[in-house]
């Protein structure tokens, strides 16, 4: 099992995670944004 | 349809079924069945997780969301990103490292094997139920739009399914549904530009934009801290997390998805992708149903979208009331016609002011038709109170049918039987590996062979695949289809996800304390359910929740021995 084996793109799992989760910071930021222009 | 249409749609799902039989036969091995030989890469895992998850009421009833209600349900997939980094860190590794194949065996490992069926048990009778809405639901609608005999319809359905599903398990899974996946995506693009150049040419994208804005269906977050509110940040970011935490990491569905994976990596970098497209992928969907609400400013919609109920009242003795209020709508149109051009001129022109002053009568007009849509939904409900109460299924559908060009139609009903084929095959698979791993082979019959347990395996699956169909032929009319599913989804996952949170992080609780801590929250969540009127994403965090405290007490007051932990890393 090569299950410590790390992630393409990036050095270990939590820079991994981190994209994630800064990805949905900014899916919402941009979001909120909108709602903002919008109604 | 047109014979072009069918040529589409048989040829897609005829290839896509033929390939998955045809690239997997010859499965000798039970393990590889329903592992799939473990060498899945990290794109197929991803597809087939999303495969799983986007059933065909993603592609019916979203749509029909966004064209009534707007953007904000995108906010329920807010805790997908979350959810799949905590699984990838904590969860997934445990049952690599455990070497199971179902997420019940874990429990077994963890407590003991009354935990480990009763979970197993949850599971069969949820995602049982899970299945045969998955078929049901597209049925119900294509029956009424396409006038096929919803038996049928059912049937095809589920024989479909069964039969890739059965022959090559697991693998045959996966492989369809990449390529179900594909169909999905592709077709909704297709869908997407095809709305947008139905409208008048005068209409840019900031227009349409614009207008749904004015109309109240671009809000895509609502911050209000309100419990009764369905969809808001607050409820998508826990109670979101929760149901996805719950789904992915114990519904042996999604599980069997990621196990699948040659490696750990290539399972983490699955769910990954899935946190990174979810969202996007579900605004794209709700937001061609905006596009469709912006198409139906320009022309005429019609009062009542499913056209069996409208029939049914035509013919009824209520029928002048029904056309009193087509010709009330008629002429809310007409008035909003005048307005929705005055307020394009003054947008063109920059004319703030007058911008301003026909928005808010643009936006008086649009309550007005709503309030006669809700009367004529009302009459419907009064002729016949079996009908389903959600019209707004049906608008995208009665859409493409309506105004799709040749061969687009056949694709996109390809992509709503895709979508039904590919969550009802994960399910299937998954309730037949749980049936033979957790109660067959485990309390039944131990020392079975491999040759009979990969029949057993496959017998169990035919079962399930006729428990499914059985039950969508003779479901009864629910609320909103995709509100059906996840409320069902919220009554047993809260509880599912607090035995598996109290194994993995209160090591000193025992199987007997947590064993009646489950049965207990899981009556709680159901009293919840029918004694109130919280948002149902709340009940994963209150079955959670009384998971976790109730095994907690519990386990101080009842004695008996603890089993070591297995560690997080």
């Amino acid at each position: 099992m090569d299950g410590e084996d790390g992630p393409p793109f990036f050095k270990s799992w939590s820079g991994a995670y981190l994209f994630v989760l800064v990805w949905l910071a900014i899916l919402m930021a941009l979001f909120a944004v909108v709602t903002r222009v919008y109604t | 349809m047109r014979a072009l249409d069918w040529a589409v749609l048989l040829g897609t799902l005829a290839a896509i079924v033929g390939y998955g039989v045809w690239k997997t036969r010859g499965i000798k091995n039970v393990g590889a069945y329903m592992r799939g030989g473990s060498d899945s890469k990290w794109y197929t895992i991803g597809l087939s997780i999303m495969a799983t998850q986007a059933s065909a009421i993603t592609f019916l009833s979203t749509p029909g969301q966004g064209f009534e209600d707007g953007l904000g349900f995108v906010q329920f997939y807010f805790g997908v990103p979350i959810a799949m980094v905590i699984l990838s860190a904590t969860i997934v590794p445990i049952y690599y490292r455990t070497r199971v194949y179902t997420a019940y065996e874990y429990l077994e490992q963890r407590f003991d094997l009354k935990t480990r069926q009763l979970t197993a048990l949850i599971f069969l009778l949820q995602r049982g139920l899970g299945a045969g809405i998955s078929i049901y639901a597209p049925a119900i609608i294509l029956s009424t739009v396409l006038g096929w005999p919803l038996a049928i319809t059912n049937l095809t359905i589920g024989a479909l399914v069964i039969i890739y599903t059965v022959s090559g398990g697991t693998r045959a899974v996966n492989q369809t549904q990449q390529y179900q996946m594909a169909v999905m995506l592709g077709g909704m693009a297709l869908a997407f530009v095809f709305v947008f150049s139905r409208l008048p040419a005068s209409v840019t994208f900031g227009d349409a934009v614009d207008m749904a804005g004015v109309l109240g269906k671009m809000k895509v977050v609502d911050f209000s801290p309100s419990m009764q509110t369905r969809y808001t940040v607050w409820s998508g970011l826990t109670g979101g997390t929760f149901v996805a935490l719950a789904y992915f990491g114990t519904d042996q569905s999604q599980v069997q998805r990621y196990l699948s994976g040659e490696s750990l990596k290539e399972s983490r970098l699955g769910l990954l992708f899935n946190g990174l497209v979810k969202i996007p992928m579900q605004l794209g969907i709700l937001f061609v149903g905006v596009l469709v609400f912006v198409f139906f400013q320009f022309e005429a919609p019609p009062v009542i979208f499913n056209s069996t109920e409208l029939t049914r009242v035509e013919q009824s003795r209520a029928a002048p009331r029904m056309t009193a209020l087509q010709s009330e709508y008629a002429n809310a149109f007409s008035e909003k016609s005048v307005l929705v051009n005055e307020w394009l001129e003054a947008r063109h022109a920059d004319d703030a002011t007058r911008l301003a002053s026909t928005e808010t009568s643009l936006r008086a007009v649009e309550a007005k038709g709503k309030a006669i849509r809700a009367r004529a939904k009302e009459l419907v409900a009064e002729v016949n109170p079996r009908a389903s109460p959600n019209d707004s299924d049906y608008v995208f559908l009665s859409f493409v049918m309506a105004y799709f060009p040749s061969g687009l139609v056949g694709l996109l009903l390809a992509v709503i039987l895709c979508a039904a084929m590919s969550a009802t095959a994960s399910a299937l698979n998954a309730l037949g590996t749980t049936s033979m791993v957790d109660f067959y082979r485990r309390s039944w019959k131990p020392d079975v062979d491999n040759d009979s347990a990969l029949r057993a395996t496959k017998g169990f699956t035919v079962l399930w695949g006729v428990v499914a169909v059985g039950f969508a032929i003779f479901a009864s009319q629910l609320d909103n289809l995709i509100q059906a599913v996840n409320i069902l989804g919220s009554i047993f996952y809260g509880p599912m996800l607090g035995v598996f949170l109290v194994g993995f992080f209160f090591k000193s609780v025992r199987g007997t304390p947590v064993f009646w801590a489950t049965l207990l929250a899981q009556a709680l969540v159901i009293a919840v359910f029918a004694s109130s009127d919280i948002g149902f994403l709340w009940y994963n965090v209150i079955g959670c929740g009384a998971v976790v405290v109730l095994a907690l007490i519990f386990n101080t007051v009842m004695r008996g021995e603890t089993r070591p932990a297995i560690p997080l890393q």
